[in-house]
């Protein structure tokens, strides 16, 4: 690389952080060397874990130095590294002077970042380092190391994968465990990618007490998303039989893929080997007479969830029957990357808008006689492209849904959890997991459900003793329900908790100054401040309400996915929570409506029907207006009012949008209808983000963008305005 | 790697990248950075090379980081949102993606104009990714200078100029456009 | 925006490396792991348009690492720079044979990284 910069460095930051770690890297060294000379004087074998600790210090230091050109340093802990590596790939032997020099090099690189740090980062001379550096130079200059003979290592039956992963120094380890005759198994077992560092700690310490680990190689686990495999390649000294009894690993599958080669001096080996070779083999006996490498069936992982005991039995599977029922596995399904999904589903949002905009020349084509013929040709080939691209349309948004199953799962772990983290009685109920819903849907909804479970916990369950003395059971119950509802699904999130005291909240939101002292709200907007940032971030409110903290970042997450969240709760009996969101983000057919002027889009899922109605239907009633809907009133509200646009004459008839969204029903009133459209939804970049009745914007053919309106926050501000009345 | 072409199309013939500024080689080492890391994110080394676009406002000159510059377009339709400031001129359509413009003119409390043929919309993006739009009267040039030619004292009484860039003997304001974009601070 | 992650267990090198990537511009996003678990953690978290990991660290070493982004549908296709002190030809090879997109040993000069991982994310962006 080119070559360093002159000397004289400031005083920094950087340098400030390295001398801290380099200090650090030192203390660790001095402690691990003092162990080392201990193994050394005991004329024991270096523990190679130990070595290899050391040798990663080395090399941390050397890293370090060189970046920042400091080469004395550098230099010497080079050298230092070099002995170590040595020392770890059995070239440079323990009793080696060059090892006895390493306590040294460590007292002199701390003599000179010391100075440095005193000195404000000024670089201390090189000499005393360049000294040393010579001594361990000549002191390592022993005979090299018998030259290796043909490989072993390709005779292992692993995954290449693994082999291909291992460091040289990890390779020099396998080599000499093979050459010692012991026996190399490989470890696998599958985590939760999110918590898998505890269960890989016990699992890693267990295989340790039986021999060293070798490497630990991560995979994707059967679910890529959410789990990790880890092949821990290991060495250990135990027979078959005996690794089977001390390594009692119940989600673990081990296995023998290199069994040791009989030495004339072992007269226990071969026979060892060839009984567990020949266990090992039951699948295909009569074929286990040679002792060596045994499983050959490196594809055969087991399933999650599943117990598996990787001991003979379980291959008892892994013979050709499965091997072709795996391929065909293959076969028949296909994993997709969400990303892909999306990339395909914005093409397709793009075909359709261009699809639109064919039709729009045909439209123009056949308004005008003399091209009015191709016109209808254009039209009629544009219907065969509208059906199918319809289908195309179904289809991909078809591969985009997927159970909640997932999600409800992931709750059921984070109660268990819960349950021993908070020692509370607590049930989880679940329905309706087989619902289906837009895959990014269903990750966006983790967090806030996973929010909203944690909270009832928390919060609303009471303490067994608490719960008896009120007369409920001791066990608490949370019940999931998941259902659809036309191009909805609702999730319902209920407690029999303690439920959330109006009054408590009432007080707080005062206090708080989100609601003054005089003003009336409903039972339900009251209920309702809990949504409100400034309440609900307050921790001590929420233990006397019963309710948790970030209920506000659950209602934005909802409003983000154009959904809704209602509560609904009863002091003492519990509390419910009502997430209302549409089945799919992706493409929507709209309904384009005019008014003043403007074009705003209207999603199709949302619009129960559409009225023309005479001025003179309208009602008023308390200083709203109403529509006697065959019946039933249906509460009123002018877009063009909502939004500050010019409003169509008095007597001029109106359209009448009827929206409902979960089970409220709202009648916009509007000046035209532009027919419908498939739009996709895109969301508004800029400087002002919410704006609130707007959910976001879509292009329609013609290159102008046109809004969308957010019938959640439309249909809910005329429900609230409803009851405030 | 070159920073000037990093993501930025320019639909007018492409103005002298050299035209003022002094021309300087970048060669940053690990010292350099390590010296700029103790100095926090401000960066005072008089070697960096800043890149501006320039534009014109009301007969002034304005710029703004090339690095935000994502893009330069024409004039088009604009959708009006309703219930926002009105210097919020509304959402053009991006190829499909949907961005607000903010009428400049109108930001900066300067006379409203008709968009002309010159008018163009500087898209830039912000920290987070997002994009917004700036509605101009022109846009100029691309101006390369050091850091030396950049002078935050002098800067404007609003707030809204972060700070001044120097080129021969004319003073460009360099738009602190993230302010400019806050709408909520009532400027 | 994109997204760049740091694997190193050295405090220092990690701020060294972030600092040199973020003059590449503004729209760069770097998270820093001080271990390969945490990488394993952050993968499926983030989207990430470049990898940089470091070859010796404590619990998985680089190539593991390596291996099981480049063996993962999901990760396959981000872009992975070894940084390393390890001068090794082996551990070059072995990498590089694992499918790295580029092998830094270190000491190198910011530039020559900038360089590289400019690239990179360039051919990441036009996918």
């Amino acid at each position: 690389m080119a070559a360093r910069r002159p000397k004289n460095r400031p005083r920094s930051k950087a340098y400030r952080e390295f001398v801290s770690e380099a200090e650090e890297i030192l203390e660790r060294m001095r402690g691990d060397l003092a162990d080392l000379a201990d193994q050394r004087a005991a004329k024991h074998e270096a523990d190679p874990d130990l070595v290899n600790r050391l040798f990663r210090s080395a090399h941390s230091l050397k890293g370090l130095a060189g970046m920042f050109g400091l080469d004395g340093m550098s230099q010497l802990a080079h050298h230092l590294e070099d002995v170590l590596d040595g020392l770890r790939l059995g070239r440079v032997p323990l009793n080696s002077p060059a090892v006895g020099l390493l306590d040294e090099a460590v007292t002199v690189f701390s003599t000179l970042t010391q100075e440095m740090s005193e000195t404000s980062g000024t670089v201390p001379s090189d000499g005393v380092a360049a000294a040393l550096v010579a001594r361990i130079e000549l002191a390592v200059r022993s005979p090299a190391d018998a030259p290796v003979t043909s490989d072993p290592i390709g005779r292992l039956s692993v995954d290449p994968a693994l082999l291909r992963a291992l460091t040289e120094y990890e390779e020099h380890r396998l080599r000499e465990n093979l050459r010692r005759g012991r026996r190399i198994v490989l470890v696998e077992a599958t985590f939760e990618i999110l918590s898998f560092e505890e269960g890989l700690a016990e699992l890693t310490k267990s295989v340790r007490e039986v021999g060293e680990v070798l490497s630990t190689l991560p995979a994707p686990g059967d679910t890529p998303e959410s789990q990790i495999r880890f092949s821990l390649l290991a060495a250990t000294d135990l027979d078959e039989a005996a690794l089977e009894s001390t390594l009692d690993l119940p989600n673990a599958r081990v296995r023998t893929v290199g069994a040791p080669v009989a030495r004339a001096e072992d007269t226990r080996g071969p026979e060892t080997t060839r009984a567990s070779a020949a266990r090992d083999n039951q699948a295909e006996s009569g074929s286990a007479e040679r002792p060596g490498p045994t499983d050959r069936h490196t594809s055969d992982r087991p399933s999650d969830g599943e117990p598996t005991d990787g001991m003979p039995g379980h291959s008892e599977h892994a013979g050709g029957a499965s091997e072709l029922e795996s391929l065909k596995s293959i076969s028949d399904t296909v994993r997709v990357d969400i990303k892909k999904l999306d990339e395909l589903m914005n093409l397709v949002g793009e075909l359709v808008i261009q699809r639109s905009a064919i039709a729009a020349i045909a439209a123009r084509l056949c308004a005008d006689p003399v091209t009015s013929r191709i016109g209808a040709e254009l039209s009629k080939l544009h219907k065969g492209l509208d059906r199918k691209l319809q289908e195309l349309q179904s289809g991909v948004l078809e591969v985009r849904m997927v159970p909640l199953r997932q999600v409800f799962e992931k709750l059921s772990r984070v109660a268990r959890r819960l349950r021993r983290d908070l020692a509370k009685e607590v049930r989880l109920e679940i329905k309706g997991a087989d619902t289906e819903l837009d895959k990014l849907l269903v990750e966006e909804l983790v967090d806030p459900l996973v929010h909203l479970v944690r909270n009832a916990f928390d919060h609303a369950i009471e303490a067994p003793v608490e719960r008896e003395r009120a007369g409920k059971s001791a066990e608490g119950t949370i019940r999931i329900e998941a259902s659809q509802r036309g191009n909805h699904v609702v999730i319902e999130v209920a407690d029999d908790g303690r439920g959330i005291d109006p009054a408590v909240v009432r007080a707080r939101a005062e206090a708080c100054g989100l609601v003054s002292a005089g003003e009336v709200l409903s039972h339900r907007e009251t209920l309702e401040l809990i949504f409100s940032p400034g309440l609900s971030t307050r921790e001590q409110v929420t233990e006397t309400s019963g309710r948790g903290v970030g209920m506000d970042v659950v209602r934005a997450n909802l409003t983000a996915l154009g959904g809704l969240v209602d509560v609904d709760s009863t002091i003492g009996r519990g509390t419910r929570i009502t997430l209302t969101l549409p089945i799919t983000l992706a493409i929507i057919q709209a309904l384009i409506v005019g008014v003043g002027g403007q074009r705003f889009a209207i999603p199709l899922t949302s619009v129960l029907e559409t009225l023309l109605v005479e001025p003179a239907s309208i009602q008023r009633s308390e200083g709203r207006e109403m529509l006697n809907l065959r019946g039933h009133p249906l509460a009123l509200r002018r877009l063009a009012r909502e939004f500050g646009l010019p409003e169509a004459g008095s007597d001029a008839k109106l359209y009448v949008v009827v929206l409902g969204f979960g089970d409220s029903r709202l009648g916009l009133l509007v000046d035209r209808l532009d027919g419908q459209q498939d739009t996709v939804i895109k969301p508004i970049q800029g400087p002002i983000q919410n704006v609130r009745g707007v959910t976001g914007a879509t292009e329609l053919g013609d290159q102008s963008a046109v809004l969308v309106l957010d019938v959640s926050a439309l249909v809910d501000d005329a429900v609230r305005r409803r009851e405030a009345a | 790697m070159s920073r000037s072409t990093q993501g930025v199309e320019l639909e007018s013939a492409a103005p002298d990248l050299e035209a003022e500024g002094k021309a300087a080689t970048r060669s940053l080492d690990w010292e350099q950075l390590a010296r700029a890391a103790a100095h926090g994110p401000t960066r005072d080394d008089a070697t960096l090379l800043r890149e501006f676009l320039t534009f014109q406002l009301a007969g002034d000159p304005y710029a703004v980081p090339v690095e935000r510059v994502r893009e330069i377009v024409r004039m088009r339709p604009v959708t009006p949102i309703p219930r926002v400031p009105a210097a919020l001129r509304g959402v053009i359509s991006l190829r499909g993606e949907i961005v607000e413009v903010v009428d400049l003119r109108l930001r900066l409390g300067l006379t409203p104009t008709e968009p002309t043929r010159a008018s163009r919309i500087i898209v830039l993006h912000g920290d987070d990714g997002r994009m917004s739009g700036l509605l101009v009267d022109a846009v100029t040039d691309v101006l390369r200078v050091t850091e030396e030619a950049i002078r935050s004292d002098g800067q404007g009484e609003s707030g809204r100029v972060g700070a001044l860039c120097v080129r021969g003997d004319q003073f460009i304001s360099v738009l602190d456009f993230e302010r400019v974009l806050d709408l909520g601070d009532g400027l | 925006m994109q997204r760049i992650l740091i694997v190193e267990d050295s405090a220092t090198m990690r701020s060294l490396l972030a600092s040199a990537l973020t003059d590449l511009g503004t729209s760069i996003e770097i998270t820093e792991a001080a271990s390969g678990f945490e990488a394993l953690r952050l993968l499926p978290r983030e989207l990430f348009d470049l990898i940089l990991t470091d070859i010796n660290m404590p619990d998985i070493n680089g190539l593991e690492l390596l291996s099981f982004v480049k063996g993962n549908v999901a990760y396959r296709d981000i872009p992975l720079i070894i940084v390393s002190t390890e001068g090794s030809e082996r551990d070059r090879e072995k990498g590089l044979g694992l499918g790295a997109d580029a092998y830094l040993v270190k000491p190198f000069e910011p530039d020559d990284l900038r360089r590289v991982a400019s690239e990179l994310l360039a051919k990441r962006r036009e996918g």
